[in-house]
């Protein structure tokens, strides 16, 4: 049956038809073919960890997790049935329906960038954003989808750094957030040029996935700030003073106590 | 009946791509990328986490979709004779483009699938409008794109916009092709009838017309082995996009973008350059899209969304080996235009 896969073209495509009609004829050797199948159900495989492990937190939302195992079973499929077709091809070579090899032989350059992926997630170790990851600031402004309705709780002691800049960005007075109670978490972050005294508690804010993320944060006045190194996971407690930062008017927690804690289970904010 | 041509779509995408120079190409831009993020952020370890960290999110969260798609395509391709397209197809041009601008529905092909189906269309005697309204369209008008579309933005003005404006665009250029043209002259020469390339009719039977001699368990097998040659084909680009993106927000900083992204009519530009060169993978490119709803123009977003479906540099190579240089330039220069204008329009008169 071999024989049967015959290009006719009588076109002035012939040149390029040509290129590639040896993929026609040749027996595509094994190895490709079994590379592509192990990418596919590396990839599958990869997937699944993901969600055992709890490390799909740092790359996509939580919420749309169902999609990543959705991905990690066609994944497997295709995988499985690419190992298997080539490996029971080669079991029973007189048998096997030449049928199979209709579809493409190895394409290199193709396998190089699906294994990217998977390449990436073993040499890398797997680290969620946080303040190396902060390009250009973090955002003081409580902008996006929601409106001050949207704040998590109605005591202040629950409010996420997110609540506290919408409730400061859409609240009709920024007078009714001074001397409110806040206690809030996040990584340390700052700026050149910051004044002493001061360090940013900051959040990454997801929509999707890590690639609509951005940092946002807020300014607290702790007087040892400068013996706390960026990025390190912190729960400032204190009391909020609507004040001047780096020429902008924004809430600052004015911290009593700031106490260095584990990267959270959540490390994102979801809008 | 018997020589029912049959040709894996991915094979279109691999003559077109011409994969030595644009593998290249992507290997020297992620080198520069990466070596840039390392120079700039002093800091490779924490550079290179960032970027992978920002790369593997879109990674993950699009290629379950391009895994449908692929999925999707390769039970067609098997299962679906194509000679049951044809027959529902209005001979009326208005009707008829109106068809071809909603019949993605019902075969769910990407922009990466859609010209071969439509150059077995036009040999068959499919009216121009039809084939030039569903190759335009039918990459977003489809229940794939529905899906991840509506996953990223939500029920909302870009999931009903990206509709809305793919509609008129491809019903206008699929009319403005029925009144100017017949199918001859949109075509190289031989491309109509017995010039196409085909493989041996017994083959072919054996794949599509002459179902029972081909066991259910073997045509799955078959549309399983499309699937994955789909998938590694049209993955690239995700990858590639991908990388991109990821190297993009590792490397400018967020007020760059703003500054670039707030501008009503560079924005669209901006992302419309954007849209041509990342080629990615219509079912995918909401999430991509995703990572600039933040900072860029509501418009420019929309422009992103419907001109990367129909025009591409990936699809632009594919339309080459089909159709005339002119049609090729009308097929690519009509939507950009309309996309730019009702992107730009929108920005300056629509309070989103």
């Amino acid at each position: 049956m071999e024989a049967d896969l015959h290009v006719h073209t009588h076109t002035h495509e012939a040149a390029a038809w040509n290129d590639h009609g040896e993929d026609y004829h040749e027996h595509p050797s094994s190895t490709p073919r079994l590379l592509r199948g192990s990418i596919a159900a590396g990839l599958g495989l990869y997937l699944v960890y993901l969600q055992v492990s709890g490390e799909l937190g740092n790359y996509i939302n939580i919420r749309f997790a169902w999609i990543a195992l959705v991905g990690a079973a066609f994944a497997l499929l295709l995988g499985v049935h690419t190992l298997a077709s080539e490996l029971l091809a080669h079991d029973h070579e007189e048998d096997h329906d030449h049928l199979d090899h209709v579809h493409q032989g190895p394409r290199w350059p193709a396998m190089v960038l699906l294994a990217t992926p998977l390449a990436l997630a073993l040499l890398v170790p797997a680290r969620p954003l946080g303040a190396a990851a902060v390009c250009g600031g973090v955002s003081f402004m409580g902008n996006g989808t929601g409106d001050a309705a949207a704040i998590s709780s109605s005591d202040s002691l629950e409010w996420s750094v997110l609540d506290w800049l919408r409730a400061f960005s859409f609240g009709s007075s920024s007078d009714r957030l001074e001397g409110k109670p806040a206690d809030v978490t996040g990584f340390i972050f700052r700026n050149e040029g910051d004044p002493t005294g001061y360090l940013i508690v900051s959040r990454f804010l997801m929509v999707h996935c890590t690639a609509d993320s951005y940092a946002i944060g807020m300014p607290v006045k702790w007087t040892s700030a400068e013996g706390l190194l960026a990025d390190t996971w912190v729960r400032a407690k204190g009391t909020v003073k609507v004040g001047q930062f780096s020429g902008n008017t924004l809430p600052i927690i004015e911290a009593t106590s700031v106490e260095t804690i584990a990267q959270p289970g959540q490390v994102y904010l979801y809008q | 009946m018997v020589s029912q041509p049959y040709l894996p779509r991915a094979r279109m995408a691999r003559i077109a791509a011409r994969p030595r120079a644009r593998f290249g190409l992507v290997v020297g831009l992620v080198v520069l990328t990466l070596g840039a993020a390392i120079r700039i952020h002093g800091d490779p370890p924490a550079a290179l986490s960032t970027f992978s960290t920002r790369f593997l999110g879109v990674f993950i969260d699009a290629s379950p979709f391009l895994l449908l798609g692929s999925l999707a395509s390769g039970l067609i391709e098997v299962f679906v004779s194509r000679t049951v397209l044809t027959r529902f197809i209005p001979r009326n041009a208005v009707l008829a483009a109106a068809a071809g601008t909603v019949l993605g529905f019902v075969f769910p092909v990407c922009e990466c699938g859609v010209v071969p189906v439509t150059r077995r269309l036009y040999a068959k005697g499919l009216p121009v409008s039809v084939g030039v309204s569903f190759l335009l369209a039918s990459p977003v008008m489809n229940p794939i794109v529905l899906a991840s579309t509506w996953i990223a933005f939500g029920p909302g003005p870009i999931l009903v916009g990206r509709y809305v404006i793919t509609a008129i665009v491809a019903l206008a250029v699929g009319l403005v092709f029925a009144l100017c043209v017949d199918s001859h002259q949109l075509l190289r020469p031989g491309l109509l009838g017995a010039g196409a390339p085909t493989i041996d009719p017994k083959t072919a039977g054996d794949l599509q017309s002459a179902g029972p001699r081909q066991s259910l368990p073997k045509r799955f097998s078959l549309a399983l082995g499309l699937a994955t040659d789909e998938f590694f084909d049209m993955g690239r680009y995700l990858v590639a996009g991908a990388l991109l993106a990821a190297a993009m927000q590792t490397l400018v900083s967020q007020d760059a973008l703003t500054a670039l992204g707030r501008g009503p009519i560079v924005s669209v530009l901006v992302m419309q350059l954007l849209a041509f060169v990342l080629s990615v993978c219509s079912t995918v490119d909401a999430f991509l899209a995703l990572a600039f709803a933040g900072t860029f123009t509501t418009g420019s977003v929309l422009t992103f969304l419907t001109f990367g479906p129909m025009v591409d540099v990936k699809s632009t190579l594919m339309f080459m080996g089909v159709f005339k240089n002119r049609t090729v330039a009308y097929l690519v220069l009509l939507p950009m235009l309309m996309t730019l204008a009702i992107g730009i329009w929108l920005n300056l008169n629509v309070a989103f």
